[in-house]
C-alpha cells in the first residue's frame, strides 16, 4: 500500500466510524425519548395524585407515545451532539500546535542548546527531510516521567510532535528514532485527522453525561422526582454512549498502532522501536501521562497514556508484549528493569545515523517512476540515511544559523541570489529598497558559505530554514514574502528554485503564521482540470530541456484514458504564473486524482532517466502544492547546474 | 418548551460558543507573543554570555580602563537579572520596562567600551576580540529582529483584547494588557556601528 491508499483507507475508516456513530446516536435518541416520556408520565401522575379533584374522576394511565415531545427531544439531542462534535473538531482543527500546547507541551525552540533537546530536534529533522514532510513543531511535556509521545495536527503541514521529559532522559538515540518514526507514520497514514474526529464525536456523549451530572447536583428547588429521574437518565445514557464510543475508538486505535509500528520499523530498519517498547515495559512509571486531557487524547499517544484501568477492550494501544513480538519475534518476554537515576547520560549527538549498507550520497538511488510514487509518504531506511547525508552536506555552522529567523531569512535570500556578479548586484539593489540594513548585512555575511554549497543541498537547506520562519509575526512574514518576490523577479533568467521556495513557504510556513484552515476538495473528476494538467506537464517537459516531446508523452500516458486529450504547449505559454494558477486548481482535487497527477509528473520528469536539479525543484513545488510528501530523490553523479540549464523554466 | 423558550435557549448557546471562541483566540494570541519572547530571551542570553569573554579579552590591554570594564560587567549583571524577571512574566509592563532600562544601560556602557577599544590598535587587531565583536553584532541584529516579532505579537494581542466584545471577556478571564519591548536609547542602537565603522 502506498501513501494515497493509506490516506484513502483512513478516510474509509473515518466513514465507518461515522456510521457507527450514527447508529449510536439513533439509539441514544430512542432512549432519550423513552426517558423523557417517563419523566412526563411521572409529572402527570404526580399531578393526578396530588390534585385528584382537578381530573374530575377521570382515570389516569401512563402515555408512552408522545410524537410532539419525541420530535423535540430528537431535534434537541441531535443538535446538542452535532453542535458539540462540530465545535470540538473546529477548535482542535486549528492545528497540532494548539493541541500540543493544550496538553501542557513546552515548545522546543530550534536554537536550543540543551543536548537532549538538540538530539530530539536533530532526529525529527532527519526523519522529516527523509520523508519529505515539513519539519513539525516539537514540544516537550515537562514534568512527565513516563515514556510517551504523540503527534497531532490536521495535515502534515500543521503537525506537531511532542515527547515527555522521561522519553528524553531514558531513551538512547536509536530508541528515540524508533519512537519518532512511529509518530511520523501516524502523520503519513492520515491518523491524525481520524483521531481528531474521534475526539469530536465522543465529546458529544461526554456533554450529555456531564449535563446529567450537573443537573443532579443542581439547586434545591430542583427536587421534583421527574427532574431527578431525568438527570439520572441523562447521566446514565451519556455514560453508556461514552463507554460504547470508547470501545469503538479503542478498537480502531489499536489497529492504527500496529500499522504505525510496522511502518516505523520498515522506515528505520533498526531495533530501536522494539527496544524503546521494552524500556517502557521495564520502567515503573511506564508510559503514564498525567494531564487532564490524557483521557480524551489517549489514542494520540505512542503507548498507553492511562493507568492500568484502561486495559483490555478499552485499551487504545495493544499490550507491549504483542507490539514487540510483532516487530521482533525473538523477544523473550522479559523487560529489563529501568529506573531514572541509573540511566547513563545519553551520548552526545555526534553522528547522523546512517544504517549499514546504505549507498553513499554519490551513488544512485534507483529511479523508476513507480518507485518514486511508491515512496510518496513512505520513506525507507535509505531515505533516512540519505536525508542525514543531505543534512550533512550543509555545514554545521550554517545549520546553526538557519535555526533562528533572521539567519534563516538571510540564508534563503542567499539561495535566491545569482552567482553572476552583475545580476546579483541588481538583485541586491532591488532588495535594498525593501529590506532593512541589518538584514542586508546578514545576507552578505553568509553569502560565500551558501554559494559554496553543493546544489543538491539547496532544498534540504531550505527545509531546515523553514521552521524558524514559523515564528515570524504575520507582518514580518508578509515582508519576507514580498522580498522573496523581489529577489525572484529581478533574477534574470528566473530560477525554478525561487518558485519552489515560494510554494514551500505557502504550505509549510503560512498555516502557522496566519492560522489558515486547509481547503476542501472541489474536484472529483479530471475533466475540469485538463487545461491545468496540460500546463503542468508541458512546463515539466520544457524544464527537462532534452527530449521535451518524449517527456510530455510519458507523462500523458500515465493519466487516465479520458484525461489524455492534452497537447504539449509551447514554452512561451509555460510561465510561472500559468503553472501557479494550474497548481492552485489541482490542489483542490481529491486524493486519488492528485495521486494520478503526481504520477504523471513523476513519469514526465523521469522520462529520460535523468533528473536535473531544476526538474527536481519543480517536482518538489508540485508535490508541495498537491500536499503529497515527496521524499528527496536526486540522481547522482551530482548534476552540476550549468547556469543556463539551471535557469530554464 | 414554548417557542420563545427555544429561542432563549438558542441565544444562550450562541453566547456561550461566542465566549469560548473569543477566549480561545485570546489564548492563542497570548501564547504567540510568549513564544516570540522566548526568541528574544535566547538571543539576549547569548549576548550576556559573550560579554564576560569580551571583557576578559580586553582586560589584558586595558589596564588603565578598569572603570569602563566594571561598568560593563555590572550593567550585564543588572540586565541578566532583569531578563530573568521578565521571563517569568513576558509582557508584564513593569518587567518589560525594567528590562528595557537595563538593556539601555548595558548598551551605553558597551558603547563606551567599544569607543575605548578604538584607542588601542593592538586590541583592535586581536583575533579573539575581532571574533567576539562580530558575534556581538550578529546577536544584536537577531535581538532586533526577534524584538520586532515580539512587539508585533503584543500589538496584535492588545488589539484583540481591546476590541468589542472581546474586552468584556478579557478582564474577567485575566487577560492583562501586555507591553512591548522597546529600546529607544540611541546609544544602544549605535554601539555596534561605532565598533565596525
Amino acid at each position: 500500500m502506498d501513501f494515497f491508499e493509506h490516506q484513502e483507507r483512513a478516510r474509509r475508516q473515518s466513514a465507518r466510524l461515522i456510521a457507527f456513530y450514527a447508529v449510536a446516536v439513533a439509539l441514544l435518541i430512542g432512549a432519550m425519548c423513552l426517558l423523557l416520556a417517563a419523566a412526563a408520565n411521572i409529572v402527570e401522575s404526580w399531578e393526578f395524585f396530588r390534585h385528584p379533584a382537578r381530573f374530575a374522576g377521570a382515570d389516569w394511565s401512563p402515555r408512552w407515545w408522545r410524537p410532539m415531545l419525541f420530535a423535540k427531544v430528537a431535534a434537541g439531542t441531535a443538535a446538542l451532539l452535532g453542535g458539540a462534535a462540530a465545535w470540538k473538531i473546529h477548535s482542535l482543527g486549528s492545528g497540532g500546535i494548539s493541541v500540543a500546547s493544550s496538553l501542557g507541551g513546552r515548545w522546543v525552540p530550534p536554537e536550543t542548546a540543551l543536548p537532549e533537546e538538540r538530539r530530539l530536534l536533530n532526529v525529527v529533522e532527519e526523519i522529516a527531510i527523509a520523508s519529505g514532510v515539513p519539519v513539525p513543531a516539537v514540544f516537550v511535556l515537562e514534568g512527565q516521567d513516563g515514556i510517551n509521545a504523540f503527534a497531532a495536527g490536521n495535515t502534515p503541514s500543521d503537525a506537531a510532535i511532542a515527547v515527555t521529559a522521561g522519553t528524553l532522559r531514558l531513551l538512547d538515540r536509536e530508541q528515540l528514532q524508533g519512537v519518532i518514526a512511529h509518530e511520523f507514520s501516524h502523520i503519513l497514514n492520515g491518523d491524525m485527522r481520524l483521531s481528531l474526529r474521534m475526539i469530536g464525536l465522543l465529546y458529544g456523549f461526554l456533554m450529555i453525561a456531564n449535563a446529567g451530572r450537573a443537573l443532579l447536583g443542581g439547586g434545591r428547588r430542583m427536587r421534583h422526582p421527574a427532574f431527578i429521574a431525568l438527570a439520572l437518565g441523562l447521566a446514565v445514557l451519556g455514560w453508556i454512549g461514552l463507554v460504547l464510543g470508547r470501545l469503538v475508538k479503542a478498537a480502531l486505535s489499536r489497529q492504527r498502532e500496529y500499522l504505525a509500528d510496522a511502518a516505523a520499523v520498515q522506515f528505520t530498519r533498526s531495533t530501536g522501536l522494539a527496544r524503546a517498547l521494552a524500556v517502557i515495559g521495564g520502567y515503573l512509571p511506564g508510559s503514564r501521562v498525567n494531564t487532564w486531557a490524557a483521557e480524551e487524547m489517549s489514542h494520540l499517544f505512542f503507548a498507553n497514556a492511562l493507568g492500568w484501568w484502561a486495559g483490555g477492550m478499552f485499551a487504545t494501544h495493544p499490550p507491549l508484549h504483542d507490539r514487540i513480538r510483532r516487530i521482533d519475534p525473538s523477544f523473550d518476554g522479559k523487560f529489563p528493569r529501568v529506573s531514572l537515576p541509573e540511566v547513563h547520560p545519553p551520548p552526545p549527538d555526534a553522528r547522523p545515523l546512517v544504517p549499514p549498507g546504505v549507498a553513499p550520497l554519490a551513488s544512485n538511488l534507483e529511479l523508476r517512476p513507480e518507485d518514486v510514487l511508491a515512496r510518496v509518504g513512505r520513506p525507507t531506511a535509505e531515505h533516512l540515511g540519505y536525508g542525514a547525508d543531505l543534512v550533512a552536506l550543509v555545514d554545521p555552522q550554517l545549520r546553526e544559523i538557519v535555526r533562528e529567523p533572521l539567519g534563516a531569512i538571510a540564508v534563503l535570500y542567499d539561495l535566491l541570489l545569482h552567482d553572476h556578479d552583475a545580476v546579483r548586484a541588481r538583485q541586491l539593489d532591488a532588495l535594498r529598497a525593501h529590506a532593512n540594513p541589518t538584514l542586508l548585512a546578514e545576507v552578505e555575511r553568509f553569502l560565500p558559505q551558501v554559494h559554496g554549497l553543493d546544489p543538491r543541498a539547496r532544498l534540504p537547506l531550505a527545509d531546515l530554514a523553514l521552521p524558524a520562519l514559523r515564528r515570524l509575526s504575520p507582518r514580518q512574514y508578509d515582508q519576507v514574502l514580498g522580498q522573496i518576490r523581489v529577489l525572484a523577479e529581478t533574477r534574470e533568467p528566473p530560477a525554478v528554485f525561487a518558485y519552489a521556495l515560494q510554494r514551500m513557504l505557502r504550505r509549510r510556513v503560512e498555516p502557522a503564521v496566519v492560522l489558515r484552515r486547509p481547503r476542501a476538495t472541489q474536484f472529483y473528476s479530471a475533466k475540469p482540470l485538463l487545461r491545468d494538467v496540460e500546463v503542468l506537464l508541458s512546463s515539466l517537459a520544457h524544464v527537462a530541456r532534452v527530449d521535451t516531446g518524449l517527456a510530455f508523452t510519458a507523462g500523458r500516458a500515465a493519466l487516465p484514458p479520458h484525461a489524455r486529450a492534452i497537447d504539449l504547449l509551447s514554452s512561451e505559454r509555460c510561465t510561472f504564473e500559468a503553472v501557479d494558477r494550474a497548481l492552485e486548481r489541482l490542489a483542490q482535487a481529491g486524493g486519488m486524482l492528485r495521486r494520478q497527477f503526481l504520477e504523471a509528473c513523476a513519469r514526465c520528469a523521469l522520462a529520460n532517466n535523468i533528473v536535473t536539479v531544476a526538474e527536481a525543484e519543480l517536482l518538489r513545488a508540485v508535490a508541495e502544492a498537491l500536499e503529497c510528501p515527496l521524499p528527496p530523490f536526486l540522481p547522482a553523479p551530482a548534476a552540476p547546474r550549468s547556469p543556463e540549464e539551471a535557469e530554464r523554466a | 418548551m414554548t417557542l420563545s423558550g427555544w429561542i432563549v435557549l438558542g441565544a444562550v448557546v450562541l453566547v456561550v460558543f461566542l465566549v469560548i471562541s473569543i477566549y480561545n483566540r485570546l489564548v492563542s494570541l497570548r501564547n504567540r507573543f510568549k513564544n516570540a519572547y522566548s526568541q528574544i530571551e535566547v538571543q539576549l542570553k547569548r549576548r550576556y554570555d559573550l560579554i564576560p569573554n569580551l571583557v576578559e579579552t580586553a582586560k589584558g590591554y586595558l589596564k588603565h580602563e578598569r572603570e569602563t570594564l566594571d561598568a560593563v560587567i555590572s550593567a550585564r549583571g543588572g540586565a541578566a537579572g532583569a531578563l530573568q524577571r521578565a521571563t517569568q512574566k513576558p509582557g508584564d509592563p513593569e518587567a518589560m520596562k525594567a528590562l528595557s532600562a537595563a538593556e539601555m544601560q548595558l548598551g551605553a556602557s558597551l558603547g563606551r567600551l567599544l569607543v575605548t577599544v578604538e584607542a588601542y590598535p593592538d586590541l583592535k587587531a586581536n583575533q579573539t576580540m575581532h571574533q567576539l565583536m562580530e558575534e556581538l553584532t550578529s546577536t544584536e541584529n537577531r535581538v532586533a529582529f526577534a524584538r520586532q516579532a515580539f512587539n508585533d505579537g503584543v500589538m496584535e494581542y492588545n488589539n484583540a483584547r481591546e476590541q468589542f466584545p472581546n474586552t468584556l471577556i478579557a478582564g474577567p478571564f485575566g487577560f492583562e494588557p501586555a507591553s512591548p519591548f522597546e529600546v529607544t536609547a540611541p546609544a544602544e542602537r549605535e554601539a555596534p556601528k561605532v565598533a565596525f565603522a
